[in-house]
């Protein structure tokens, strides 16, 4: 957990690229494409993680890409269930996160 | 095909099979985007066609609105007068986003899958595809065989977007 995760150079210029462009396009697209760019981002750079490095295999990360990556287009046809894919993301990382610290604290 | 079996069958597809598109099928979507109306007949559409893989690679990497990587790009341009008025501007939407339908409409009957895309940064792509200062890129299209059969999304109902001679007044099916 405490290594320094370092992402190719390749995949570096990529989410960048994304990233900026995200920022220029959402001064006019509509709000909500703002949440599904940061989820978006999310996933890329789980699939930069997961792709050969030394995440390859956080069984935890590759089911978080899986699910979002399954239901963020309801963005444009589900919006109920595009904001409970939110929220579900969100507490699977809270939840993953507090096993993962509570593993650190009694292992130190 | 049949027109309207074209237009109430076509899809936004946005996983697209590796296999690339033939030259020959390219062509016949641009005739079909040559062959759109334009306001005042003025044909102010230029299309760059982008299949050469480090090409499609850089677009995509600017266009965050697009998920996958297609087989191929058009890149429907507005060749712009300067200082163009409102009128004209909106034009140069309309004109662009006719012919982007004929091409997705086309597209369909030979089995390629299209969306077109709107999110993009348009001066990266400008900046990717050399583009003249006058040359603005309108609409994104992006092309491949379909990896996904998406069902059809909610439309709304007839009586909810049409009127009988004045807005509001019913339209009865």
């Amino acid at each position: 957990m405490t290594e320094r995760m370092v992402v190719s150079e390749e995949d570096l210029y990529e989410i960048l690229a994304f990233l900026f462009s995200s920022a220029h396009l959402l001064v006019n697209e509509p709000h909500l494409y703002g949440t599904f760019r940061l989820i978006d981002a999310a996933t890329r750079l789980i699939g930069c993680a997961l792709e050969g490095g030394e995440l390859e295999d956080d069984k935890f990360l590759r089911q978080l890409k899986e699910d979002v990556d399954s239901r963020k287009l309801l963005l444009m046809t589900d919006e109920e269930t595009y904001f409970q894919l939110l929220e579900d993301a969100t507490r699977e990382m809270a939840k993953e996160m507090k096993t993962r610290a509570v593993a650190n604290k009694s292992s130190s | 095909m049949d027109v309207f079996d074209a237009i109430k069958g076509r899809r936004s597809i946005r996983q697209f099979t590796d296999e690339p598109i033939g030259k020959e099928e390219l062509e016949r979507l641009l005739e079909a985007a040559r062959w759109a109306p334009s306001g005042g007949n003025q044909q102010n559409w230029r299309f760059v066609v982008v299949t050469s893989p480090p090409q499609r690679e850089l677009i995509r990497k600017f266009a965050p609105g697009i998920f996958a990587m297609p087989a191929a790009f058009i890149v429907i341009c507005a060749d712009k007068e300067p200082d163009a008025n409102p009128w004209k501007e909106a034009l140069y939407v309309a004109d662009c986003s006719i012919a982007a339908q004929n091409i997705m409409l086309a597209a369909y009957e030979i089995g390629i899958g299209t969306c077109v895309a709107l999110s993009y940064a348009k001066v990266a792509v400008s900046e990717i595809l050399d583009l003249p200062e006058n040359v603005e890129p309108m609409l994104v299209v992006t092309l491949g065989y379909p990896a996904e059969d998406p069902e059809p999304p909610p439309r709304l109902e007839l009586n909810e977007i049409a009127f009988m001679d004045e807005y509001g007044k019913e339209w009865v099916s």
